[in-house]
C-alpha cells in the first residue's frame, strides 16, 4: 500500500454507521469515500447496510391503542384530576 | 418507506434536549385536566412505550403493566415536571426506570435461539476471516466479499419471511443493542434522544447501534445467499 492514509476494507466496515449518520471527521469521511471510489465490494457492503437500515425502519407499523386500554387510562387521568380539584 | 430517514435522524430535526413550545402547550393542557391532550399523548407513545418495555421484560403482560405504571407516573408527575428535558424524554425515562425495577424481579426470559446467537462479546462487525490476513499483499481487503442483493431488495425484505428474520434477529440482540436499534431505526429517534433516555454516552450509543445493524445485515446476507443458491 503506497498511501498510509488509505483505508482498508477491514477498517471501513467498522465505520459504515458513522459514515451514514454523518459522524465521521472530515479526514475520515474523505478516506472512506476515496476507498469507495476504488472498491466495488465495499460499495456493495455500504449498500447492504443502507438496505438493512431501511428495512428495519420499515418494521414500524402504525399501532392502534386498544380502546379498552385507552379508556382505562383516560379514566385514570379523569379520576386523578377530579381528586386533585 | 423513509429510506433516507436514517441520514437525517442523527443531527437534524428538532432539538429534543429541552421542552419545546409545543411541549409547553401540551403540558399546560395536561395540568388543566384536558383529556383530549392526554389521549393524544397515549396515541403518540403507547405502542412505542410497549415495544421498549418489552426489551426490558419479555413477558407481554408484565410489559403492559410497566406501560400502565408509566402512564400513572405521567398523570401524577406532570405538575412537578420542570421541563429540563423534552416531555417525550421525561415520559420514556419514567418507563425505563419502572421497567428496570420490574426487570430485576422478572428477569427477561431469553428465547432459546438467543442462547445460540447473541452475547455482548466483542464480536466484529464482519468475521475477521473474510479479510486478507496481515502480511498479505492486500492485507485487510476482502477475501470473501459481500455479494449484491440485487435490485429493489427492500420490497423483498418487508415480505413475510425476511421480515420475520429481521424481527427475530433484533429479538436475540443483547438488551441495550436491541433498545438502541429499536429507538433509532424503527422509531426514528435522534441519537441525542436515545442517549438521554437510555443514559448512554454518544460514543457508546454509536457502537451499540453499529453492532446491532451489523448483526441484522449479517442475518440478511445469509438469507440472500441461501436464496441465491436455491
Amino acid at each position: 500500500m503506497s498511501d498510509e492514509n488509505e483505508m482498508a476494507c477491514r477498517e471501513l466496515v467498522d465505520l459504515v454507521s458513522d459514515y451514514l449518520d454523518e459522524y465521521l471527521t472530515e479526514f475520515d469521511r474523505r478516506r472512506f469515500e476515496e476507498h469507495l471510489a476504488i472498491c466495488r465490494d465495499c460499495v456493495t457492503f455500504v449498500d447492504q447496510f443502507r438496505t438493512t437500515i431501511a428495512a428495519v425502519a420499515g418494521l414500524e407499523v402504525p399501532h392502534e391503542v386498544p380502546s379498552a386500554t385507552r379508556d382505562r387510562l383516560l379514566n385514570e387521568f379523569r379520576d386523578w384530576n377530579e381528586a386533585a380539584t | 418507506m423513509g429510506s433516507l430517514r436514517f441520514v437525517s435522524t442523527s443531527h437534524g430535526g428538532e432539538s429534543t434536549a429541552v421542552s419545546t413550545a409545543a411541549d409547553r402547550r401540551l403540558i399546560a393542557a395536561l395540568r388543566q385536566g384536558d383529556e383530549a391532550a392526554f389521549g393524544q399523548l397515549i396515541d403518540m407513545y403507547h405502542a412505542s412505550l410497549l415495544r421498549l418495555a418489552r426489551s426490558y421484560v419479555a413477558d407481554r403482560a408484565v410489559a403492559e403493566e410497566v406501560v400502565q405504571e408509566t402512564w400513572l407516573g405521567v398523570i401524577r408527575g406532570i405538575d412537578r415536571f420542570e421541563g429540563r428535558s423534552s416531555l417525550k424524554t421525561w415520559i420514556y425515562r419514567i418507563l425505563t426506570n419502572t421497567a428496570k425495577k420490574r426487570g430485576v424481579r422478572e428477569r427477561r426470559t431469553v428465547p432459546f435461539s438467543a442462547l445460540l446467537s447473541a452475547d455482548d462479546g466483542d464480536d466484529g462487525v464482519v468475521d475477521a476471516d473474510r479479510f486478507r490476513p496481515d502480511g498479505h499483499l492486500w492485507a485487510g481487503h476482502w477475501a470473501s466479499p459481500p455479494s449484491s442483493w440485487g435490485s429493489a431488495p427492500e420490497e423483498r425484505l418487508l415480505a413475510g419471511e425476511a421480515r420475520a428474520l429481521i424481527e427475530g434477529t433484533i429479538a436475540t440482540l443483547p438488551d441495550t443493542q436491541r433498545q438502541v436499534i429499536t429507538l433509532r431505526d424503527v422509531d426514528g429517534w435522534s441519537s441525542e434522544e436515545v442517549c438521554n433516555v437510555l443514559e448512554l454516552t454518544e460514543v457508546n450509543q454509536r457502537v451499540l447501534l453499529h453492532r446491532a445493524r451489523a448483526k441484522v445485515r449479517h442475518a440478511l446476507e445469509d438469507y440472500f445467499d441461501q436464496a441465491g443458491e436455491g
